[in-house]
């Protein structure tokens, strides 16, 4: 029967298939058996760009982890698979990672509906599931137990932190725009909360849907009497975006306070940029290395191959996006961190929880090359990283960071408690 | 054709199915659930595209309204699963009737582009709500509201086993529709429909309610997929509504075979495993997606199933 | 602002942009009207030119050049494809969509590829900001309108008045008849193929300074195209570009008075209703 030979074939395909093995990261293999680390990837699709750097940065600081010994003496194995930044694949590349290369831990995605259709997932199927997003999935409990984002800081606690020094002193009175979904969601939410506090309005909120293109026809919304916009975009089309609203704004424009996403990747002195010159941007980690020059930075820079001025060192017209790929670095690292001091040895239930429970008991992530961004408070909690933020000024075409906010600037009311669930 | 021999190939099909559950490894057994899932997908398209010869870009619609109707169900703990199913295969088929009158009244290429035009809408529509539905991030739907108790037992419907059953029981449902009408003299009406549709008004037929009939049947199975889709995943989201989701049943019947009742199943399943291995080996699988689309267009433009089916044998 | 200029700048904005997609979607409409094919790859062919421009002006400096390289090289790429594929499959429709969706994976993979998933940009050949006392508007865009038409306007003098043209028309009208009138039907479809990916490659180069260069743009050029085609009429190279810059021209007005999510599902709706009301497109002319 040809048709049952075909099907039986495609089933046996699928059955091999399933078995075969990816292309991995393997350093050098001691005696001990290596640590696998699974890594979900947006390296094709919108998040492509990030995705590049996620990649980048979590090869060096396993390179790096290898050559100092591994973790817990045993070499760490990155084993990534693309997602496409795409939900349905996402969910499919963690079953693949869990269940198929039976990975230790997943770090996972950056877009937030990626985290959300994968996280589930993981909780399942009983893997340790970190988030490198900035979404507030993770910390405002959508997501369960076996999730956590200590490697980058959420929203909330970026716009908590950075919120009363732009009313203080930029203005009161601010028109926002932002993409309209869930991270846009959570800058509009937030800035409002926080506006309410410090009595400051927000005159107008404009939301741009995904995938836009031009952006000049919604600018006619931004009404005329307000004294700062606060933009923050994500996609292919950030730069048109900048570009837009430095034409339409033209000579007269309020303050403009925006998050660096506008501008990941992307250089200053792109063409049409140059009336950002006096405007402000949050940035998770300055791009430049004055804006927080230590050593660890340097160091950091150095074996990502990353610039004085944020770029690769092979192309310094590749920007890398500086404020967000640390947060795979310093996973890594916390990983690293909690095996060898709650003794995981291997993944079972019992390792696990004895690891969970050792993660959330963590308190302090210290500054240091295994932290370069700045120290994090992690709550234990809400699974969540809390660390500085800093306030970069565009001047000649550079990034002048000019304030930097203190750790306890960013905490925010949250009333999750991931650890009244049972594993 | 013998309807006997086809009914028996097509039991043995679901029989190894069926058995498959128990031999494959945790992965593959995964796997094969979301495939199951995609697979009633591409058997409802395949009505549209197989019988009637329409090719919509629209499908995600009802493939959306299946898994957000059910899935804001469970997340909004307003009815248990198997009702939130029942319910959102319903609306997709609510959804068809309000949307045909609109969509049948074109052909060809018009078809084509309205479809598509009304999942955009759909769409969009998804993200202004975005409060209820979650829009581009998703929603998650909870555990608690997956696990039932039945008397004295305990249906977890977020069990591998309880999964791949439902995405399997679902797949039986859409087969089965698919190889009622294959069989029946139903079929042949449908043939003259879609070789020359003036001509069969002519000769008498009410075209209009042949089209709907397995319109409706093909955005109600659609819903049926999108439920279980939301069941088994455990989220719901924009993404699964994007044209992309338009376009991807449309490949995985093509690829099959369109004349075919199996021929969804295969082409889900083959293009699944393929991007499935490529994403591990390459950095961008779609290309090998392209490449094999390409490939069988141009080697077997009948799709895999119709060419065996030519060659070989009639299933 | 006041909603005068509001309007003013949303009439402005949606004008330059409906003319610009409006020669992609010509491009897309000569596709169907010569070789009857809806052809997914269209909007790889604008990706192309956006992208060759900028590869242009990295190696070269100078991105004039790209408005004669690129549309040339696009139909070089449209001739092999037509050649080797659609041929091949005798441009059966069914065959035709799954073809052309392989090669838009394969094109767009490719392209990823090779130049990476950032978006690039080329600063445009004119930077002067046109102030008016309401808005600023970027002079280059409105050079670009003007470009459209011109090269709208240069296509339907060559389909007029050409004998090329002419023959193009003839196979346009019903090629078996063209046949037997001893037109080289098989030639007249890998020219028109090519010259339908050329605009559309056109269309990329010229817009590259205004947005970027990115290998998903693509998608939203083919929508766009559907968009008019379905409303101006297949086939019709009027209907479509007017359709265009009505689509253009509505979408830039309904987005200053309601937010932009709900512009988009009104621009969606305005195409529907057009089509329950005129089947066959604005001018009502399928076959012309």
């Amino acid at each position: 029967m040809g048709t049952v030979g075909a099907f039986i074939l495609g089933g046996a395909a699928g059955y091999l298939a399933g078995n075969m093995r990816p292309i991995s990261e393997t350093q050098k293999v001691g005696e001990k058996s290596p640590i696998k680390i699974g890594f979900q990837v947006h390296r094709t699709g919108i998040g492509a760009d990030y995705g590049y750097w996620y990649e980048r940065t979590a090869k060096a600081a396993v390179s790096l982890i290898n050559e100092r010994g591994g973790i817990d003496g045993r070499p760490v194995q990155l084993i990534i698979e693309d997602d496409g930044t795409d939900p349905q694949r996402g969910g499919q590349v963690v079953q693949k990672l869990a269940t198929e290369h039976n990975v230790d831990f997943i770090i996972g995605a950056l877009f937030s509906n990626v985290v959300l259709a994968s996280g589930p997932v993981a909780g399942e199927l009983k893997k340790p599931y970190f988030a490198v997003s900035e979404g507030t999935h993770v910390p405002l409990g959508m997501l369960n137990r076996w999730c956590f984002q200590p490697g980058i800081t959420d929203v909330p606690g970026q716009i908590s932190a950075v919120s009363k020094w732009i009313f203080e002193n930029l203005g009161r009175r601010l028109a926002i725009i932002y993409p309209d979904y869930a991270f846009g969601y959570d800058h509009r939410d937030w800035l409002s909360k926080a506006a309410e506090k410090e009595e400051a309005v927000i005159v107008e909120k404009i939301p741009i849907p995904p995938a836009e293109t031009s952006f000049t026809k919604y600018f006619s919304k931004i009404p005329q009497n307000v004294d700062v916009i606060y933009h923050v975009m994500v996609g292919p089309s950030i730069l048109t975006f900048m570009r837009e609203l430095g034409e339409y704004l033209g000579s007269r424009r309020p303050e403009l306070f925006g998050f660096i996403d506008s501008l990941e990747g992307i250089p200053l002195s792109s063409p049409g940029l140059e009336y950002l010159e006096g405007t402000y941007f949050w940035e998770g980690f300055p791009r430049y290395l004055e804006g927080y020059d230590t050593p660890y930075n340097r160091y950091y820079r150095e074996r990502v191959g990353v610039n004085e001025e944020g770029a690769a060192v092979e192309d310094p017209k590749k920007v890398s996006t500086f404020s967000h790929m640390f947060s795979t670095w310093e996973t890594l690292f916390v990983i690293k961190e909690a095996v060898e001091q709650s003794g995981y040895q291997r993944p079972t239930l019992e390792d696990y929880k004895l690891f969970i429970a050792t993660l959330e008991g963590m308190e302090w992530f210290n500054e240091g090359i295994n932290h370069p961004q700045g120290s994090k408070r992690f709550d234990g909690k809400t699974h969540q990283a809390f660390g500085q933020q800093f306030i970069s000024m565009v001047k000649n075409s550079r990034l002048v960071t000019i304030h930097r906010t203190r750790i306890e600037d960013s905490y925010y009311e949250n009333e999750n408690d991931y650890t009244k669930m049972s594993l | 054709m013998n309807t006997r021999h086809t009914i028996v190939s097509y039991l043995i099909i679901l029989l190894i199915l069926y058995l498959l559950q128990f031999v494959l490894p945790p992965y593959p057994h995964s796997l094969m659930t979301r495939i199951m899932v995609f697979a009633i997908y591409a058997s409802a398209y395949n009505l549209l595209l197989g019988f009637l010869g329409m090719i919509s870009l629209g499908h995600s619609m009802y493939f959306g309204a299946g898994l957000y109707v059910t899935g804001l169900l469970i997340i909004n703990k307003l009815v248990d699963p198997f009702s939130a199913i029942i319910i959102g295969v319903f609306s997709a088929t609510l959804l068809g009737v309000a949307t045909a009158p609109i969509l049948l009244r074109t052909r060809g290429p018009m078809f084509i582009i309205l479809t598509l035009m009304t999942s955009l809408a759909f769409y969009y529509a998804v993200i202004l709500f975005n409060n209820v539905t979650g829009g581009e991030q998703g929603l998650v739907l909870p555990l608690e509201r997956l696990t039932l108790p039945a008397g004295k037992f305990l249906i977890d419907l977020t069990s591998p086993v309880a999964r791949y059953n439902a995405a399997l029981l679902g797949l039986v449902i859409a087969m089965s529709t698919s190889l009622t009408i294959y069989l029946k003299k139903y079929s042949t009406l449908l043939l003259a429909i879609k070789e020359n549709e003036d001509r069969t008004e002519l000769l008498g037929y009410d075209v209009y309610r042949h089209k709907l009939t397995v319109f409706l049947l093909s955005s109600t199975l659609s819903g049926l997929s999108g439920s279980l889709y939301s069941i088994t995943a455990r989220y719901i989201g924009a993404s699964l509504v994007s044209v992309n989701y338009s376009i991807m049943p449309l490949l995985w019947a093509l690829l099959g075979g369109q004349g075919t009742v199996l021929g969804p199943l295969v082409g889900t399943t083959f293009l699944t495993v393929i991007i499935d291995i490529a994403s591990s080996y390459t950095s961008s699988y779609l290309i090998i997606v392209g490449i094999s689309l390409l490939a069988l267009v141009l080697t077997a433009p009948e799709g895999l199933l119709g060419r065996i089916k030519t060659r070989w044998l009639r299933v | 602002m006041d909603p005068l200029s509001a309007f003013f700048l949303g009439v402005l904005d949606g004008l330059t942009e409906g003319l610009l997609f409006a020669l992609v979607a010509i491009g897309f409409t000569l596709s169907y009207g010569i070789l009857r094919i809806v052809n997914l790859t269209h909007g790889e062919f604008y990706m192309i030119g956006a992208v060759m421009t900028w590869v242009l002006y990295e190696a070269a400096k100078n991105p004039l050049y790209s408005l004669i390289i690129a549309p040339l090289f696009s139909a070089f790429l449209a001739v092999i494809i037509e050649r080797t594929v659609l041929s091949r499959i005798k441009y059966a429709p069914e065959p035709t969509i799954i073809a052309t969706a392989g090669l838009l994976y394969i094109i767009q993979q490719s392209t990823l590829m090779v130049i990476g998933p950032y978006s690039r940009s080329v600063p445009p050949p004119l930077s002067t900001v046109i102030s008016t006392p309401w808005f600023g508007y970027s002079s280059y865009k409105i050079a670009v309108a003007l470009a459209s038409i011109m090269i709208a306007a240069t296509l339907w003098i060559f389909l007029k008045r050409t004998n090329l043209g002419l023959r193009m028309r003839c196979v346009q009208q019903d090629a078996e008849l063209a046949k037997n009138f001893g037109i080289n039907v098989r030639k007249i479809y890998s020219l028109g193929f090519g010259l339908s990916a050329a605009l559309a490659a056109a269309a990329g180069v010229l817009i590259v300074p205004i947005r970027q260069a990115h290998y998903l743009m693509g998608f939203d050029a083919l929508l766009m195209s559907l968009l008019a085609v379905t409303i101006g009429g297949m086939g019709s190279l009027r209907g479509t570009f007017l359709a265009s810059v009505m689509i253009g021209l509505f979408g830039g007005i309904v987005a200053v008075f309601t937010s932009p999510t709900t512009s988009r599902i009104l621009s969606i709706m305005l195409v529907v209703v057009v089509v329950i009301f005129k089947p066959h497109g604005i001018l009502e002319c399928v076959k012309k």
